[in-house]
């Protein structure tokens, strides 16, 4: 109330002084507005007209009309300003508004006159316009001055009025404030007293209060809470405060335990440990002095003591309670609390509260819930009462531990799941491995199944190819076998078809004869008469020549008897006459009828016969005296010396009769034994056969016809016997007539064997070697000669002529005997020997050379009309031709000849060898293969006995000889120019692919010393020493070729030979180096890109493809890549011809192609057309 | 099948061969006809054809069909020390002659997956003959060509390949020789250095290396006659002199026009010589 006195008269004061502000400030305003802006305005006019002027009296005094016209300008400016200046002044001007307009108006008199004087300045006219200045401008001017100053006056007048107006306000102002002030001292004053006496007082103790009340206590007692001051508000207000402290305090004190409990039974890691926690923090803070906590066991169904507060021995306390048993139990049930106060000191133990002998003042079992059910219970013994916090508290608490009690059983359970379901999880994993493993081995075993399938399916291929093979070769054998059938078959055919021709032969023999005889007949009988010469009037020649004609017709006629014979047994004509014969008289008429035969020819002839031989047996005595007559006559005939005898008796041989197919102890056996030449025992068989003797020359030289030993034994056999024949060359021969005792049944004709048809007798004159026409007197040593062995002179004639043709000189003989005799003369270059020859047949002759050791070197051809190839051969004949042979082919047998006798000259080998072992192990290898072995135990003496000229057919060498390297000496060898037999290089060492290579350009014979070396170095060796042009290895032949085309490449082009094999790298580089081109070799392609740098003026490259390492394709890729050789040629070669073999060469660089073996022309005819372009 | 359709599907095979031959170079008409029938089929069932003769186009315009084709056709059968035997005499009859060369060359015609070419770099590592030897290891089929040239083998045919080598002669333990790791062996670089694996065909190509010794088993049995003689005459020129040729156990050189120009050095086993002209 006072305060609002205060501010009205405040106000008013305000009002008052601000009022007198505002009419202050007006009255300036006008002062300034009216009067400054008047003055102001006024001044410039006058000034302006001051100008004006001035101007005016300066026009007057120019010159110019130009300058009249600035004086002009700047008049008509200056005027119209000062017009502008007093327009402002009339707007504000509150004086009489005529002085103004009357200033306005002198001022147009003026300009008017002006005008006129500017006008009369142009015209130059001066005098008169000074005259109108004077009259007309100045009173003008002196108007306008005057009415300046009124106005100016009238303004200054009015400034004063209203400054003196001002003062007055001013003075009233102050009075108003100086009344107000004094009305607000008093009421201030009033206020402060009231104030202070109602309110500081009752507020310093309330303040007081409320200090403590802040402080924490709780205690203290709030006054001034009756009545309805502000005070009293206030204490009501600060109670409700304190009111609300202490409620806050409690809660806090439940809460922070809690937490805390919270915190301690989080912490717990067992049941056991969570109770005894709770239990032991809960009942201090509950100021109790036992407590227990019991937990429900799910496996004894009861509730058990799992915790407990102050409890010293098991006795004190119920270790476990049923279910609705005491107060536990019953609190468990109920599920609600139960607290017992006031308890008496001797209360009596039925009560069963688990407490022992100290009685509390109250108890509290608290069941501990979640979710409506009991998890616990706990049981809180304590001597007070307990507060509402502390209830509080365990009210609060007993779901806090229900809930940390359950999730710790339920942890404690997820734990156990999570246990089992790790353990399960380790189980799965387990089986899961296993059954990985499974599958693994499934797979593998699938796999397995799979390639073995694949394989199987591949072996069965290659079964079934083999299969295949053999059913293939099993057919063709059945094929064979077919055929072999039906030759057989043919066979049979022909024999049969033989036989009958046999048959008709000897019918036509048997008739011929007869025939033939006749005639002959009388032949002979003249011939002899002429040989008689009865009358006397022949020359001794002609009755010579009568002789011979009667003795070849006696021969003839024997021969004639002799075919009669054979062909009548053969032709089945024979029959058998059988009559009784007396043993006693047949021995008789034997030795009797040969007795004299042999003692002409000194010979011993002897007949005995067995004792136990029968004294008369059957059979047909003219044949078997036939045969004998045969056996005998060709015993003595064959003996020189010795005896023949003949024995009657038993078959002692019971093996060989058996043969014949004789009942052994019903035959008799005759043998005839002689001391004669014998028969070589490969002849055996053959000289039953007829025309056959064992030895072409024999029937010239014993006679005979050689059909006896053929007649006789079909004569025995037809008897139903046989002649056998045993005989050692040399000593005799014993030939055995068996006999049945009674003669068999007359066999029809002879069925295997019919002897072919007989060569026509030949011609058989007897040439002697003197009457030959040959070159034997104008031999020279130097001469190739050949001995010509031929009883058929046309024929010797004819194989003498092509001879000469052919360079030989020739030696003739017309049998074996001069042959032999001529061979050991003259030592001709060769022998071409018939095998039919009189004295001495070919055989012989063969035989006999080869024994000599003087001839034994010649090679002897035969020629013969007789087929001997095989017993021609193993004689050491070079070859065999069989009559009629056509001139080609005796041509061909001088060459061979000619060749032949060249390589059996004695073969000569050079040792070189230091290791006197060595050499004698090789000489000792080599012996016996008709060597002459030189030795040289270093280079230099190796060397020198090639510088002598000696010639050999081969040269062994030793690389590690004491004076030179084995490759150097070679090198200065050919350096040297001296001749290189064959090299056969022969090392203790391995030798390095280089070295290998250095040696490849003498030989690609090397061999390296070891277990089997000796024999390979043997076969080496032996190659060579019968190596003949024809078997020049490749190289040496394609060098020959190259050389007889020598003329067409021009030389000294470089070529590189890019090869990793030897014999193809060697080969070419020796044909290319005949050539006359310069060779490199590279072995691979690495070896080829260094040469290329080394020697750049390489021409052309000659690059085979498939090398080990960088193959050709990669080497020329690699060349090509130097710019340089870009366009280097490059032909490639390969053993591959399939058609894109060709483009895979071009596209890696090749410039041209040739596929392996390599047409050396060719190759040529590229390389020219590649260097020259 | 009726005599028709084996008419025509000789046909068509020939046909393909045909094609094969004068389209591609490879030249299967001198193979042995049954078993090459069996295999062209295989083939025309491998990829996925109805017939023989849709193998025709397919061969003539595909580009990479050439490779599966000569895998097909080819029969890559072989083993580590197959016939156990032959390698023990090669170990006692050959490689003390083997001895006398400064440089050996071994020719392996068909040589497969290339077991046989690293069963021979052992043995000839054994006998000290390895460093100065090139084993020339070839074949038609690029897919065979290239696992050999891997090295790399399954290892569940171990206890054969042991056996084998042990009975073949082996003079120190087989595991010596490669590394084994994932079911499988590898076969040591030490070996592969020596060898070259190289495509070959021996129905075309020609010589290409002097060797001392050539194997070529089982491969001639999927040949006819003629092929036989053309290839023995290919292994006479390539051979030097008295060289060693080594046939399969069901091949001989007695039907075949071979017969002179080779000696036998064991017939059992098929090991002959090179024999020079004349000098049998």
């Amino acid at each position: 109330m006072g305060f609002a006195v205060l501010i009205l008269v405040t106000m008013v004061m305000g009002a008052l002084a601000l009022r007198t502000l505002s009419v202050m400030s007006t009255l300036t305003d006008e002062i300034f507005d009216h009067s400054m802006t008047v003055i102001d305005e006024v001044q410039q006019a006058r000034l302006g007209v001051a100008r004006m002027y001035g101007e005016g009296q300066r026009l007057l005094q120019v010159l110019g009309p130009e300058d009249v016209e600035g004086i002009a300008a700047r008049l008509a400016e200056l005027d119209r300003q000062t017009v502008a200046h007093l327009e402002n002044v009339r707007r504000v001007y509150q004086g009489n508004p005529q002085d103004v307009t009357e200033a306005l108006l002198a001022l147009d008199e003026r300009r008017r006159v002006r005008q006129v004087s500017l006008q009369l300045m142009r015209e130059g006219r001066r005098e008169e316009a000074v005259a109108n200045v004077l009259n007309h401008g100045m009173p003008a001017e002196a108007v306008v001055e005057q009415k300046v100053v009124d106005i100016v006056t009238f303004a200054r007048d009015m400034a004063w009025e209203k400054r003196a107006a001002a003062n007055a306000a001013r003075q009233e102002a102050f009075l108003h404030v100086v009344g107000a002030l004094l009305v607000l001292t008093l009421l201030g004053l009033f206020l402060a007293v009231a104030i202070t006496r109602g309110i500081v007082g009752p507020l310093g103790i309330l303040r007081h209060r409320m200090q403590a009340l802040a402080a924490g206590d709780l205690s203290i007692e709030v006054p001034f809470r009756e009545g309805r001051s502000e005070v009293s508000m206030m204490a009501r207000a600060v109670q409700v405060l304190k009111d609300a402290a202490g409620r806050l305090e409690g809660q806090h004190w439940v809460k922070a335990h809690l937490a805390q409990l919270g915190k301690l039974l989080q912490q717990a890691a067992t049941r056991r440990d969570l109770c005894q926690t709770a239990i032991e923090t809960l009942v201090p803070l509950l100021k109790g002095g036992v407590g227990a906590f019991y937990v429900w066991d799910e496996d004894g169904k009861v509730w058990r003591l799992t915790g407990g507060y102050g409890v010293t021995a098991a006795l004190d306390i119920r270790a476990a309670f049923a279910p609705g048993e005491g107060l536990v139990g019953q609190a468990a049930l109920g599920g609600k609390p139960i607290l017992l106060t006031d308890l008496p000191g001797d209360y009596p133990r039925r009560i069963n509260s688990g407490m022992g002998d100290a009685v509390p003042g109250q108890v509290l079992v608290v069941p501990l819930m979640t979710k409506d059910k009991v998890v616990g219970v706990i049981e809180i013994g304590a001597f007070g009462p307990f507060t509402a916090e502390q209830q509080a508290l365990i009210e609060e608490a007993a779901p806090l531990i229900a809930l940390n009690l359950e999730i710790l059983e339920r942890n404690e359970h997820t734990r156990l799941l999570l246990d089992q379901t790790q353990k399960q999880a380790e189980e799965l994993r387990a089986s899961e491995e296993e059954l990985r493993a499974q599958s693994d081995q499934l797979q593998a075993a699938n796999e397995e199944l799979r390639a073995s399938e694949e394989e199987l399916r591949a072996q069965r291929e290659e079964l079934q190819a083999t299969n295949e093979e053999l059913e293939e070769k099993a057919r063709q054998m059945d094929e064979q076998a077919k055929i072999l059938e039906i030759a057989r078959m043919e066979a049979d055919h022909r024999a049969l078809e033989r036989e009958t021709a046999s048959r008709y032969k000897s019918e036509f023999l048997a008739n011929m004869s007869h025939e033939l005889r006749t005639p002959l007949n009388s032949l002979l009988i003249l011939a002899r008469s002429l040989a008689d010469n009865e009358e006397g009037n022949l020359s001794a020649d002609q009755v010579d020549s009568a002789r011979v004609i009667e003795e070849s017709g006696t021969h003839l006629l024997r021969l004639l008897n002799d075919i009669l014979d054979l062909s009548k047994v053969e032709a089945g004509k024979m029959e058998i006459v059988a009559s009784a014969i007396e043993q006693e008289e047949f021995t008789e008429s034997i030795r009797r009828r040969f007795r004299r035969l042999a003692e002409a020819k000194g010979l011993t002839f002897t007949v005995e016969a067995a004792a136990d031989l029968p004294a008369a047996w059957r059979s047909d005595r003219g044949k078997i005296d036939q045969i004998l007559n045969n056996l005998v006559s060709n015993a003595i005939k064959f003996t020189e010396s010795g005896g023949i005898s003949v024995r009657l008796e038993r078959p002692r041989d019971v093996a060989a009769f058996a043969i014949v197919g004789l009942d052994v102890t019903e035959a008799l056996a005759i043998e005839v034994a002689d001391s004669g030449i014998g028969i070589p025992s490969d002849q055996l068989s053959r000289i039953f056969e007829a025309f056959e003797q064992v030895d072409g020359s024999a029937s010239r030289r014993y006679g005979g016809t050689g059909l006896g030993l053929s007649i006789s034994r079909k004569l025995a056999r037809f008897l139903g016997g046989d002649v056998l024949v045993s005989s050692v060359e040399g000593e005799g021969s014993v030939f055995t007539l068996v006999l049945p005792l009674t003669p068999a049944l007359p066999v029809p004709a002879e069925q295997a064997e019919s002897p072919a048809l007989p060569p026509p007798p030949k011609p058989a004159p007897f040439l002697s070697p003197q009457t030959q026409e040959d070159d034997r007197d104008t031999l020279t040593p130097q001469d190739e000669t050949i001995l010509v062995i031929e009883d058929d002179p046309a024929f010797a004639r004819i194989i003498c002529d092509l001879a000469r043709k052919r360079g030989f000189k020739c030696l003739l003989a017309g049998d074996g005997m001069a042959g032999l005799e001529l061979a050991k003369t003259y030592r001709p270059t060769g022998i071409v020997l018939d095998v039919g020859l009189p004295r001495l047949d070919g055989w012989t002759v063969m035989e006999r050379l080869k024994q000599a050791p003087e001839t034994r070197h010649i090679p002897v051809h035969f020629m013969s009309a007789h087929d001997g190839d095989g017993r021609g051969l193993d004689l050491g004949a070079v070859g065999f031709a069989t009559k009629p042979v056509s001139r080609e082919v005796i041509e061909g047998v001088l060459d061979r000849l000619r060749h032949s006798g060249k390589a059996s000259e004695p073969r000569r080998v050079l040792l070189v060898e230091d290791d006197p072992a060595t050499r004698k192990a090789v000489t000792t290898l080599l012996r016996g293969r008709e060597v002459e072995i030189s030795e040289a135990d270093s280079g230099e003496k190796a060397m020198e006995l090639l510088r002598q000229g000696g010639r050999y057919d081969c040269l062994i060498l030793d690389l590690g000889l004491p004076d030179i390297d084995g490759v150097e000496w070679l090198d200065r060898c050919v350096r040297e120019n001296l001749t290189l037999p064959p090299v056969v290089v022969y090392s203790a060492r391995d030798l390095t692919a280089a070295e290998t290579l250095a040696l490849r350009e003498h030989t690609d014979s090397i061999v390296i010393k070891g277990g089997r070396a000796p024999e390979r170095l043997l076969d080496e060796v032996t190659l060579f020493l019968h190596s003949v042009q024809s078997h020049l290895p490749e190289g040496q032949q394609m060098a020959l070729r190259a050389q007889q085309a020598k003329q067409e490449v021009g030389s000294g082009c470089t070529v590189l030979v890019v090869d990793d094999d030897m014999r193809n790298a060697f080969a070419l580089s020796k044909v290319l180096r005949a050539k006359g081109l310069k060779v490199l070799m590279a072995q691979d392609g690495q070896k080829a890109l260094a040469q290329l740098d080394e020697a750049p003026q390489v021409d052309c490259v000659l690059m085979d493809i498939m090398m080990p390492g960088m193959d050709g394709y990669q080497t020329m890729r690699e060349i090509r890549r130097h710019p340089r050789f870009k366009t280097l040629p490059i032909i490639a070669l390969t053993a591959k011809a399939m058609p894109g073999d060709r483009d895979k060469c071009i596209q890696a660089g090749a410039t041209e192609y040739m596929s392996k073996p390599v047409e050396i022309d060719a190759l040529l005819a590229l390389m020219r057309n590649l260097v020259m372009a | 099948m009726t005599r028709q359709a084996a008419d025509v599907q000789e046909l068509e095979i020939s046909l393909f061969l045909e094609a094969l031959a004068r389209h591609q170079g490879y030249d299967f008409r001198h193979y042995a006809k049954a078993s090459l029938r069996r295999r062209v089929l295989a083939l025309t069932a491998a990829v996925g054809c109805r017939n023989v003769s849709e193998l025709i186009p397919r061969v003539i315009h595909e580009e990479n069909f050439l490779r599966q084709v000569l895998s097909h056709l080819s029969v890559p059968v072989s083993e580590f020390f197959r016939d156990p035997p032959v390698f023990r005499a090669l170990r006692e009859t050959v490689v003390p002659l083997l001895h006398s060369y400064p440089r050996i060359n071994v020719w392996l015609a068909g040589c497969a997956n290339g077991e046989e070419a690293y069963s021979l770099a052992i043995l000839l590592r054994e006998e000290g003959l390895l460093e100065r030897t090139q084993i020339y290891a070839t074949d038609i089929n690029d897919v065979a060509l290239q696992k050999a040239e891997d090295g790399i083998f399954p290892s569940r045919d171990l206890a054969d390949m042991e056996r084998n080598y042990r009975e073949g002669g082996g003079k120190a333990d087989f595991s010596d020789y490669y590394n084994a790791s994932y079911g499988f062996i590898r076969m040591a670089d030490s070996l592969r250095k020596n060898i070259v694996f190289a495509h070959h065909n021996l129905v075309s190509d020609g010589v290409f290396c002097e060797v001392q010794m050539i194997m070529c088993r089982n491969v001639m049995i999927y040949f006819d006659e003629q092929l036989q003689n053309r290839v023995l005459k290919l292994f006479h020129e390539s051979l030097t002199r008295g060289g060693f040729l080594c046939l399969g156990n069901r091949e001989s050189l007695r039907h075949t026009d071979a017969r002179a120009i080779f000696t036998t050095l064991d017939q059992e086993l098929r090991i002959f010589r090179r024999a020079e002209e004349g000098r049998v």
